[in-house]
């Protein structure tokens, strides 16, 4: 007899073609930098720790997004520029952060 | 054409039939081992482009890689390293853009900049001066500042920071303080304990309050009075220390600690030389800047180690720590600094290594006794920020001392010893700020030399006891407190750029020789005449207007 299945293999494939679907934005978190740093500061260095480990953050100034300072996890010091008090973090893969302000810079 | 058209034809249908006839012939097995064959092909494929994947770590971030695509504003980023292979990158995140994404990873670059020039109209109330114009370039400056993020190598949360950063002489014509490197320039590692750092940079004591004076770089700036040892440009204990290593911790709380050492190496045990590795200048005087001593004016002697001529403010080790304090509207700083050693001979000519030293006597046959002794500043202040109605007003004061431990016998000739006080205000109403600021001297000790009378007579020395001075007069005799006045509004047509407008007035006693625009503004407006002479209590005015730019 013929079995007249359809090949597996050709099933498989046709399934990897497609696209898996996009997961959601991440919605972003505003922070406040001026607590423990002077509000004429034009850029902040900070170790962002995130959790699970395997998560990573994302910090900009507002309307800055597209110019991103990327922290990986599970802990990374980066510079992020300000462009007055607040910045905004979004968490990719992660369910919390945590900064720590090492240092800033002022004109 | 017809032949030609129907040959075609017949041609393409025996290729069809034969195709075909091949088609039916094979078994549903050959289509099987066929589609086996090919999956085979498949996974091997796709195996081969999992491998060159790995092989390049930066192609996460190729899509960045197309300079077109990059904006470059507000700052640009480029990364210069390769490291191990990066984690996959999370679907739907941004990747950082990139001008030179293929080369990718760890490693920031950005380049900075700062500009500040502006049009001065000022009037040193000197006999032959008059008001006078000028265009400045003000502190502005270019920097390359690169962190090596060391998290993929095990050192999770720690980075390697370098930067070079030198002073941009937009108005003046470029000289040596222009070099690549003349401004905070250093190498060091930062984590979550701090960072130390190794080079030069502004000390902890200058920067702890250099976000209260809203006149910076101005010739409202506060330095014409604060951490300015003696007057003129010698703002001393607001400086930019070379060879030094320092220790910048995290803000914890709101605290943030930080401590600076530079040694003396000098050749000379009371530091009258050069410093090994400057071989330009004098250690405690910037390059064809500010400070006590610079080549051709009393200090070392030009490209001479072994001149001894570094006598005019030149010191030892110095040390520097300061604690800053903000926790939202509130701050609150502590700072002190130590020069050791610092070396006055200038003033009492008793530097017997070199030529023509001797004594000098004041028209009251007293002889000047400065010598080689330590240097130290202190200063506590705060300040508050709260919404008033209008908008936010910052308020800012803060108290200095500033000592020479001399001995007794050289009280009546040291002028370094003084207290000083600052406050300021900000109004910031939208994109407006008004600001206004108060700087004291209060009287010195004493005084080491002779000032000019505002006259033709100038030029003419001191005058010897009983006879009435003509030209020159004591000016240990005379008070020597000073206050500097300032108004100014500036414009922010965002966080990168502002224009401002700034007026200053600094009134002084007889004995004092202050000057707007010290260690900051492109130039300094002081009491000289055309011959140089220092001309004694005159009230310097000035009015400014500048453009400023961040990158």
């Amino acid at each position: 007899m013929i079995d007249l299945q359809p090949p597996p293999a050709l099933v498989q494939m046709a399934q990897s073609e497609v696209q898996p679907e996009a997961p959601p934005e991440p919605v972003p978190v505003k922070v406040d930098v001026t607590q423990y740093v002077p509000d004429s500061a034009t850029s902040v260095t900070m170790i962002v720790t995130v959790s699970p480990p395997t998560g990573t953050a994302v910090v900009y100034a507002p309307g800055y997004e597209n110019y991103a300072t990327i922290f990986k996890g599970p802990r990374s010091m980066e510079e992020v520029r300000l462009t007055g008090p607040f910045v905004y973090v979004k968490l990719y893969g992660a369910q919390s952060f945590e900064i720590q302000y090492t240092n800033y810079r002022q004109p | 054409m017809r032949n030609r058209l129907l040959s075609g034809t017949a041609c393409a249908a025996l290729c069809l039939v034969s195709f075909s006839g091949a088609a039916r012939s094979a078994t549903l097995d050959d289509v099987m081992q066929r589609l086996d064959k090919i999956e085979k092909e498949n996974a091997e494929l796709r195996q081969k482009v999992r491998e060159m994947s790995a092989a390049r770590p930066g192609a996460a971030a190729s899509v960045a890689s197309d300079p077109s695509k990059f904006k470059g504003n507000p700052v640009l980023h480029a990364g210069v390293a390769t490291s191990p292979t990066p984690p996959p990158p999370v679907p739907g995140m941004p990747v950082k853009a990139s001008p030179w994404g293929p080369v990718i990873d760890n490693t920031v670059v950005t380049l900075y900049g700062h500009f500040d020039i502006s049009g001065d109209l000022f009037n040193p109330s000197v006999f032959d001066q008059g008001t006078k114009a000028g265009i400045a370039s003000n502190s502005s400056y270019f920097g390359v500042r690169a962190r090596h993020n060391l998290a993929p190598y095990g050192w999770e949360g720690w980075s390697i920071v370098a930067q070079l950063e030198a002073q941009i002489d937009a108005a003046a014509s470029p000289t040596e303080r222009a070099a690549f490197g003349s401004r905070d320039s250093y190498v060091g590692l930062e984590g979550p304990w701090g960072a130390i750092k190794a080079g030069k940079s502004d000390t902890p004591y200058k920067k702890s309050t250099a976000a209260m004076d809203p006149f910076a770089n101005t010739l409202g700036d506060y330095n014409s009075i604060m951490g300015n040892t003696g007057g003129d440009n010698r703002a001393e204990f607001d400086w930019r220390m070379n060879h030094a290593i320092w220790y910048e911790s995290p803000i914890v709380s709101g605290f943030q600690f930080s401590a600076l050492a530079s040694p003396g190496q000098n050749y000379a045990q009371d530091n009258s030389d050069y410093s090994f590795g400057d071989y330009f200048q004098c250690n405690g005087a910037s390059v064809r800047g500010s400070g006590s001593n610079f080549p051709g004016t009393g200090g070392a002697v030009n490209g001479n180690i072994g001149g001894n001529g570094c006598t005019d403010g030149s010191y030892g080790n110095a040390y520097s720590a300061a604690l800053n304090y903000k926790n939202g509207p509130f701050t609150a700083i502590a700072a002190y600094e130590l020069h050791e050693g610092v070396n006055r001979h200038g003033d009492d000519n008793l530097e017997m290594a070199v030529a023509g030293s001797g004594p000098i006597f004041l028209p009251d046959g007293t002889q000047i006794l400065t010598g080689v002794h330590n240097e130290w500043a202190a200063k506590v202040g705060g300040g508050y920020r709260f919404n008033d109605g209008l908008g936010d007003l910052q308020l800012n004061a803060y108290y200095e001392w500033i000592r020479r431990e001399v001995t007794a016998i050289e009280q009546p000739f040291n002028e370094r010893s003084r207290d000083g006080v600052f406050a300021s205000a900000t109004q910031f109403i939208g994109k407006w700020s008004v600001s206004a600021s108060y700087a004291h001297a209060f009287k010195t000790p004493g005084n080491p030399a002779c000032l000019s009378f505002n006259n033709l007579n100038a030029g003419e020395v001191c005058g010897t006891p009983g006879i009435v001075p003509v030209g020159q007069y004591q000016a240990n005799l005379f008070d020597d407190s000073a206050s500097q006045y300032a108004v100014g509004t500036r414009y922010r047509f965002n966080q990168w750029a502002s224009w401002y407008v700034v007026g200053s007035v600094l009134k002084q006693g007889a004995g004092a020789h202050y000057c707007l625009g010290a260690s900051g503004h492109g130039y300094q407006v002081c009491s000289r005449d055309a011959a140089n002479d220092t001309i004694g209590g005159a009230t310097l005015k000035a009015a400014t207007t500048g453009l400023t730019f961040d990158f």
